[in-house]
């Protein structure tokens, strides 16, 4: 069975050869929750220094807290966007994933539909009844 | 024997808290049919999801050809040469049986070398090639699935409930092309509920209960003795 072994070894080599991403380097939920974390904590930064900057006498401070607020308003916003990056994207892929299943679904229906018109329903050539295409819609 | 193509040792794996395989051992081999047998809701398709990287481990190992591939993206698999054809059979419906074939074109390989291969195989498909894939017997969808699975040059195989819904005629004429697929060199793990079809062309069988595997042999008659007990009850 030389083509046996070589297809074998060939798949030997292949997985060898291939570069596998490490599963645990993705770790959306441990981004989305550092996403929350910098998002929470540029916002109290930002707050807590705009009101350092507003009660302190010394224009240097003021400009001092003003400049962390600004930044503490950029770490929210950084962290805003890997949130929702990572707590968006799953929501999408299966929203996705649904309206393809059920357009798929609407076009078998229609699909059903036109054959019901055209023939009475038996079984086919191969023995096959299609239970799922005539029992899904009611004969017109 | 040669050493197995794909390889399960100790797979746990789980929905949320819910563990549906305990411990699970299955080895293919190049050119081998396995089939895993067993009642509704034994972990059969949760085994083959896994064997295909679809489904993450809770623990053990998934072996393909020696490499411990735990935890690599589906993608990565498939692109190494393990194909699953779902429950369902997975073709576009209303895509002609060619623009089904044209949609593995993605795998390097022309849509002429494919409909050649697909052809030869299965000529029904060649004289229908323009025919909505929707509109195709349940056996012609079945073959089409299997074409396209082929398509991918695949050395390990993964098949589930084939006979779905199909007349018993047209199964045993699916499980001819399903050994001669083996004949090539290609590693099959059949996960199959009618046991008398699978066992046909098998060369090995485990029967899992409960996500373990309750029994595992060459299919013979002790085995399927056993299998009868264990579907129906033990009679002693």
């Amino acid at each position: 069975m030389t083509s046996a072994e070589s297809r074998a070894d060939r798949f030997a080599r292949e997985l060898a050869d291939l570069k596998i991403a490490d599963p645990a380097a993705g770790h959306p939920r441990l981004w989305q929750r550092a996403g929350a974390a910098l998002m929470v904590a540029g916002i109290v930064l930002g707050v807590a220094s705009y009101l350092i900057s507003q009660r302190t006498a010394s224009s240097l401070t003021a400009s001092t807290a003003i400049t962390i607020a600004l930044g503490g308003v950029t770490l929210a916003l950084v962290g805003g966007a890997v949130f929702l990056r990572y707590s968006l994207t799953g929501f999408l892929r299966f929203w996705m994933a649904r309206q393809s299943f059920e357009l798929t679904m609407l076009a078998e229906r229609a699909f059903a539909g036109s054959l019901l018109t055209n023939s009475d329903g038996r079984m086919d050539s191969a023995g096959n009844s299609r239970p799922s295409r005539t029992d899904a819609s009611p004969r017109p | 024997m040669t050493s197995p193509l794909l390889e399960l040792r100790g797979v746990r794996a789980a929905y949320d808290s819910v563990t549906v395989l305990h411990g699970v051992d299955l080895s293919v081999a190049a050119g081998q049919v396995v089939a895993l047998l067993g009642p509704n809701g034994a972990g059969k398709t949760t085994t083959l999801r896994i064997a295909a990287g679809v489904h993450p481990l809770q623990s053990g190992r998934l072996l393909l050809a020696g490499s411990d591939l735990a935890g690599a993206a589906p993608r990565d698999l498939a692109r190494a040469g393990v194909c699953l054809i779902p429950e369902g059979r997975g073709v576009f419906p209303n895509l002609s049986i060619r623009d089904n074939l044209l949609m593995m074109t993605y795998t390097g390989r022309s849509l002429a070398q494919i409909e050649e291969l697909t052809y030869a195989r299965f000529p029904v498909l060649g004289k229908n090639a323009s025919r909505a894939a929707g509109t195709l017997s349940g056996g012609e969808q079945q073959m089409l699935a299997l074409a396209r699975g082929l398509a991918t040059d695949p050395a390990v195989l993964l098949l589930d409930e084939l006979s779905m819904g199909l007349a018993p005629v047209v199964v045993s004429r699916l499980y001819e092309h399903v050994a001669e697929i083996a004949r090539q060199g290609v590693a099959v793990l059949l996960v199959e509920q009618f046991a008398t079809a699978a066992l046909s062309i098998a060369d090995h069988a485990a029967v899992l209960v409960r996500g373990r595997v309750a029994l595992q042999g060459p299919p013979d008659a002790a085995l399927r003795a056993e299998l009868s007990d264990l579907y129906l009850g033990s009679s002693k």
